[in-house]
């Protein structure tokens, strides 16, 4: 009876269950301590949740590329946070040009918008070259060999961007029209917050039409599904993937542009945490899942954000907010060892 | 001229020398079968033909005088060559709506792509009923019929149909090789025909190939090979 159960549970499921279940306690009775020490108002509270949304926005979007790539490719392409630093990179020189023009102060929307625009072009050409370059020779070879090339275009084009624009951190142009908050009843929200909701929301609803409603997004799908059935159909399989890669890239400058506008800096290496977190974010919701991706993005900039207030003060550890990185990861690790195909996602059972 | 003609097919799968140097030829309106058993290559050639598998360069597969080895699997779809591949491959999590608006995507004329759905919904009123559906759920039977129509929403002049009686119900293969008839008759399109299911296939078709290992090892009219000695004690298995 007992080398039944031996069979069905070894033990490093048992060490894996207790990890889970020493996190769980420690994150309640964190978040008890901290919530009945009443350190933090509500509004405090509730602006933890905005800034974590404004940051999930941001992974949310940056989450979609590479949760399209993978639905297209089977492919993690690691090097799609290097897209995302491009794209802030090309809305930094724009911002710049129209900063010392004057015409950021006097038409800051119009501004935004060019400065969306530059980004999106620069990371969707940056996405189709790495896909037509590195990728396409490789779709055929095992899986391995495109995952450790993503990890050397990933660096390639780090590298090349600290070649051209150097190893310093740049200040993105402030543009005065999102300085300051406003106040919408017991909530506080800077500007910038809420020029990054309207920007993703949109964004989302665009990406999201496209996908379903489009003969492009239908395309997309069908090679997504069945490479060859698409074929048949007349469906350009390899013109469909460089345009997914370009979609991903869109969404990846768009989302440089809210970087550089929220956190106000630009540097070679600033794709690498945020990609890091949106893949995170992209497995919370179950990779290959575009509302998966949007639901993780913005679960795990709220937990980012208001964890390290609500369970690690509580549990005593000193400047807790240093940790936050060390959250998002930790939400990794587990969604891989309890619920690998993320809250969204398929079993892969199913795929078989 | 005949509307497919092949010359000289061959078809490596890395040293495996899969098709030993094929000809065969389908005339504009017949049904031609291809049978043979398990693994002699019947799928590889319509995979061939349709450009998914590439050719080396002495292979020559024309329709209708143009040579289509040299271009890409969605242009030849664009030149009315439309491939039912094996197992029906429908796209399962999009609905059964998607699914046939997919089979038009190289077409242009909305007017005679409308046409063409309402002959498809007419030719199989099961598809009507589950328009909504996502075609994962449907049935196998209802899968065929799907992937038969999808193709017919390409506006095809020759139809390569790959196992379409694969499994099966008995009363559903009649009902499929039924359409297939019909689509012959009143609709003019040429067929290419893959069979297991050899009684079947000498039954509607005019012509017949025999495959064996990657060669043609027996070729000529249907009817007559029905009654072939050969031919039964091989495929029909009475």
């Amino acid at each position: 009876m007992f080398s039944n159960l031996r069979r069905k549970y070894d033990f490093t499921d048992y060490i894996l269950w207790l990890i889970g279940a020493t996190l769980l306690i420690a994150i309640i009775y964190g978040s008890f301590v901290t919530l009945s020490s009443g350190k933090y108002t509500t509004e405090q509270w509730l602006n933890f949740v905005i800034f974590g949304l404004a940051q999930g926005g941001i992974y949310a979007l940056i989450a979609l590329g590479y949760t399209m790539v993978y639905g297209i490719l089977g492919m993690i392409n690691f090097a799609h946070g290097e897209f995302f630093m491009f794209g802030t990179f090309g809305a930094f020189f724009v911002a710049e040009a129209l900063a010392s023009s004057g015409f950021l102060e006097s038409n800051p929307l119009l501004s935004i918008i060019v400065m969306l625009m530059a980004a999106m072009i620069v990371s969707a050409t940056v996405a189709v070259l790495s896909e037509r370059i590195a990728y396409r020779p490789l779709r055929r070879a095992p899986r391995l060999v495109p995952l450790i090339t993503a990890i050397g275009v990933s660096y390639f084009l780090q590298y090349t961007a600290r070649g051209f624009f150097g190893s310093g951190v740049e200040a993105f142009p402030n543009v005065p029209a999102l300085a300051g908050v406003v106040q919408l009843g017991p909530i506080t929200m800077q500007r910038s917050q809420i020029a990054v909701f309207a920007a993703t929301g949109i964004l989302l609803f665009l990406l999201w039409f496209i996908v379903s409603k489009t003969k492009v997004g239908r395309a997309i799908r069908s090679v997504a599904e069945d490479k060859d059935a698409a074929a048949l159909m007349g469906v350009n399989v390899d013109r469909t993937i460089a345009l997914t890669f370009a979609l991903g890239g869109i969404m990846a400058g768009a989302a440089g542009v809210m970087y550089g506008l929220v956190f106000r800096q630009v540097a070679f290496y600033m794709g690498f945490v945020p990609g890091l977190k949106a893949f995170t974010a992209a497995v919370l919701g179950g990779i290959g899942n575009l509302a998966g991706a949007v639901m993780g993005g913005l679960i795990l900039g709220v937990i980012e954000s208001v964890g390290p207030s609500l369970f690690l003060e509580g549990i005593g550890i000193p400047s807790p907010h240093q940790l936050k990185d060390g959250i998002a990861f930790t939400v990794l690790v587990l969604i891989l060892i309890f619920r690998p195909s993320g809250i969204l996602g398929e079993r892969l059972s199913k795929r078989a | 001229m005949a509307t497919l003609d092949i010359k000289n097919l061959h078809v490596y799968y890395g040293h495996i020398h899969a098709l030993k140097g094929i000809d065969l030829h389908v005339e504009e309106g017949e049904i031609v079968t291809l049978i043979g058993s398990n693994g002699a290559g019947k799928t590889t050639t319509l995979r061939a033909i349709s450009g998914l598998l590439r050719t080396p360069e002495d292979t020559s597969i024309s329709h209708d005088g143009s040579e289509l080895t040299q271009i890409r699997a969605d242009q030849i779809v664009a030149r009315g060559v439309v491939h039912v591949p094996e197992g029906r491959r429908v796209f399962s999590r999009m609905s059964v709506q998607e699914n046939l608006t997919m089979g038009a995507y190289t077409r242009k004329n909305q007017q005679m792509v409308k046409d063409d759905l309402d002959y498809v919904l007419k030719l199989f009123p099961r598809l009507q009923e589950r328009r909504a559906q996502k075609a994962g759920t449907l049935s196998g039977g209802e899968q065929q019929m799907l992937a038969i129509g999808r193709a017919l929403m390409s506006s095809p002049k020759v139809l390569l149909l790959d196992e379409p009686s694969m499994g099966l119900a008995p009363v559903l293969v009649e009902t499929i090789f039924d359409s297939i008839e019909q689509l012959n008759r009143t609709r003019g399109i040429t067929i290419l025909l893959v069979e297991q299911n050899a009684q079947m296939a000498l039954q509607v078709a005019n012509r017949a190939y025999v495959l064996e290992t990657g060669r043609i090892t027996m070729s000529g009219d249907a009817k007559a090979m029905l009654s072939d000695p050969k031919v039964i004690a091989a495929y029909l298995g009475l």
